[in-house]
């Protein structure tokens, strides 16, 4: 096995791994909110891993740009997310729609659905798979994807968010467009990944 | 581009400022005057169901004006950069869809007024501006040319109105969520492979470039499809949601029952027929026979035995899908006259006037009578006239019964399927229709002549209006049909009309 193909079965195997353990089982195992952020995250990396495989695989830019894409939709709604998620159980906090409101955009976008940007990321890394022929890490990730709707369910039911006034606000608002901008035009989320990989398509 | 035009423009603001309300409201809501009496906060909750009203109004009127331009089967097409190399923001406006998006508009107008009249709704402008999202992410599905568009456009309508559902009731919206999502992920692995076969995600170039494929994968990507999109059409045994919409959430359970089999059908109808050659797929036609009258019968049979009337209508629309994947699969036989295509395109007109009808007039009755239980509303008729009458009219297009528009809708696909000997499928359908035409009339009956009297008097003017506003087009529609049996023949032969060997007309 040459040192290219050990590092993509590597990737795969790692992405595989991770997306069970880390979307699938953790994530609804989780005992409070901030845990199961953690493990979502976790199983949104995986996706970047398995796109990340994938383009190894096929040896061009699509997979590599999707991994980017997808890193990109996870750090935003990470971020998000970690603004207006509570660290312990949220029992006595006031109600918020604002942060309620931006938790779902957040968790949307981690799930893959739009208007977030996590819906072309997931999309991307889709394609990669398929174009690499790997038809089970395909099935894989949307079961997984599936699967990620019960911890978003348990986040949606499990109460209230953190309050959120002033600076702290305006930030997780300004998070919020950014990830809803991306997801309007994605092209601005691939360019950014073409500009990372140094790759030119003009 | 034709589509900037200043009523364009005025309609996108108009639209915008819902949005724009619920925003400061949450980021300012010092800046709120206070509201002191139950007067006040009466006559400003109204506000924003009047105006999405008045945009979706403009809407309408928007969509109208292209009718003309389009009639001669012309295109509008929009093709805007959203990634340098892999799939484009097209839209595409033609005699096919404008009607489409003319009646979601109309749909969304009756629907903003009925929510304007319902005696108890919270945060009035965080429900117009979802309701506006999700009827502008509707328009937007059908005028998209892309599948990746398509497929952006058919999640966000679902956000929306899961948004809308949830906020009301948790469980109730994650069910929707959960059911409705499960099938888009079948539906994207069949747009995947549509869109590794093809290279290309623009909707116009897939027929083409499918006729190469091997056979077994088209059959493939056919039920992946259509399976993809059971659960919005609330066909069997994807209907879960509607039902359990309808039990927690009576009040607002009829927006997705609306909205969303009018996208899921206007989808159908531009992936199948619109995008693929359906005698290609003879599969397809088996399963979607089989499913469309396990779903017609279902659903018309517990309609029958339902004790209230939002379960009715919920279980009424669940029948009535089933009568569009009948089409479906006799339009999928290799011998199909082209008049099963026209059906469904029938359908996807007629079916939500009658259903708009319909779940209006038992919207009205539950919030005047505080019940929509049919034993509680017997001898309802003599308070409350006009929301009887708009039950038994939407109930009866329904049924197939002339001169009402779903008569027409049955008219062809009776005389398809005689033609094509498929004498199941007749049986099938006519004995739905004798059973929903039982039902609707067994109701009536019991609402009409029953003997408890209610003392409630009915006075609820902004339901009154979109109750009426929906029966006098439902009642246009039934003494007029020359207009719309004309547009679903020039749909066919432009927009619908694709051969392998000849290509779309609409090319």
């Amino acid at each position: 096995m040459t040192p290219e193909a050990s590092a993509t079965t590597l990737a795969a195997i790692v992405g595989c791994t991770v997306l069970l353990l880390g979307a699938a089982i953790l994530s609804i195992r989780a005992r409070t909110n901030a845990e199961t952020l953690v493990w979502m995250v976790v199983g949104g990396i995986a996706y970047a891993l398995f796109g990340l495989a994938a383009g190894m695989q096929t040896a061009d830019s699509n997979g590599l740009r999707a991994c980017l894409v997808q890193l990109t939709a996870v750090l935003l709604s990470a971020a998000l997310a970690a603004l207006v998620i509570p660290k312990q159980k949220p029992e006595n906090l006031p109600q918020s729609s604002l942060s309620a409101l931006l938790a779902r955009l957040a968790w949307l976008s981690l799930i893959g659905l739009p208007p977030g940007v996590g819906f072309h990321g997931k999309l991307l890394v889709y394609r990669s798979l398929l174009e690499a022929g790997w038809m089970w890490a395909l099935v894989l990730s949307l079961v997984g994807s599936a699967i990620a709707l019960i911890p978003f369910f348990q986040m949606t039911g499990s109460g209230r968010c953190i309050p959120i006034r002033g600076l702290r606000a305006m930030f997780a608002t300004g998070l919020a467009v950014l990830t809803m901008a991306l997801g309007a035009y994605p092209a601005l989320a691939i360019d950014f990944a073409d500009f990372l990989l140094g790759v030119s398509f003009i | 581009m034709g589509l900037i035009r200043p009523d364009t423009v005025i309609v996108n603001w108009l639209l915008m400022l819902p949005f724009f309300a619920a925003l400061c409201a949450e980021l300012f809501p010092r800046l709120a005057l206070p509201v002191n009496t139950e007067r006040e906060a009466e006559s400003l909750r109204r506000g924003p169901y009047l105006l999405g009203a008045l945009a979706s109004l403009m809407g309408c009127l928007l969509g109208c004006s292209l009718l003309p331009q389009l009639s001669n089967g012309s295109i509008i097409t929009a093709d805007y950069w959203w990634t340098k190399d892999l799939y484009h923001l097209r839209f595409q406006a033609d005699i096919l869809m404008i009607p489409i998006v003319v009646l979601i508009c109309l749909v969304g107008m009756v629907l903003h007024l009925h929510l304007a009249g319902l005696p108890v709704s919270r945060e009035p402008h965080h429900r117009a501006a979802l309701l506006l999202a999700a009827q502008g992410c509707a328009i937007a599905l059908c005028l998209s040319a892309d599948i990746v568009v398509l497929f952006f456009f058919l999640e966000l309508t679902l956000v929306a109105l899961w948004f809308v559902i949830e906020r009301e009731d948790r469980d109730a919206g994650n069910i929707l969520l959960a059911s409705v999502y499960v099938g888009s992920l079948v539906l994207l692995a069949g747009l995947l492979v549509i869109w590794l076969q093809c290279r290309e995600t623009s909707i116009s170039a897939i027929p083409f470039l499918l006729v190469s494929a091997e056979p077994s994968l088209l059959q493939i990507v056919a039920l992946l499809l259509l399976i993809g999109l059971l659960p919005r059409l609330a066909c069997v045994p994807s209907h879960s949601w509607l039902i359990s919409t309808v039990s927690s959430t009576p009040a607002l359970a009829f927006l997705p029952a609306l909205l969303l089999p009018i996208v899921g059908a206007s989808a159908l109808l531009r992936l199948l027929p619109g995008g693929m050659v359906l005698p290609m797929v003879p599969s397809l036609g088996v399963v979607a026979a089989a499913l469309g009258v396990a779903t017609l019968w279902v659903g018309a049979l517990r309609a029958w035995f339902s004790r209230t009337l939002g379960h009715m209508a919920a279980w009424l629309t669940i029948a009535h899908s089933g009568y569009l994947l009948l089409a479906i699969g006799a339009a999928a036989s290799p011998t199909a006259p082209p008049v099963f295509i026209q059906t469904a395109t029938l359908h996807l007109l007629t079916a939500p006037l009658a259903l708009l009808c319909l779940w209006l007039a038992v919207g009205t009755l539950r919030s005047s009578f505080g019940t929509d239980r049919i034993s509680d509303l017997e001898g309802v008729f003599r308070s409350a006239p006009l929301p009887l009458c708009g039950f038994l009219i939407g109930g009866l297009s329904l049924a197939g019964l002339p001169p009402l528009p779903g008569f027409h809708m049955q008219r062809f696909l009776v005389s398809g399927v005689m033609g094509e000997g498929m004498w199941w499928s007749m049986t099938a359908i006519v004995g739905a229709d004798i059973i929903i035409a039982a039902a609707v009339f067994d109701v009536a009956r019991r609402l009409g002549f029953g003997k408890k009297a209610s003392p409630v008097r009915w006075r609820a003017p902004w339901l009154t209006v979109s109750l009426a506003l929906a029966g006098i087009v439902l009642l246009t529609v039934a003494v007029f049909p020359a207009p719309l049996i004309h547009w679903s023949e020039a749909a066919l032969r432009t927009a619908l009309s694709i051969s392998p060997a000849g290509g779309s007309a609409s090319q």
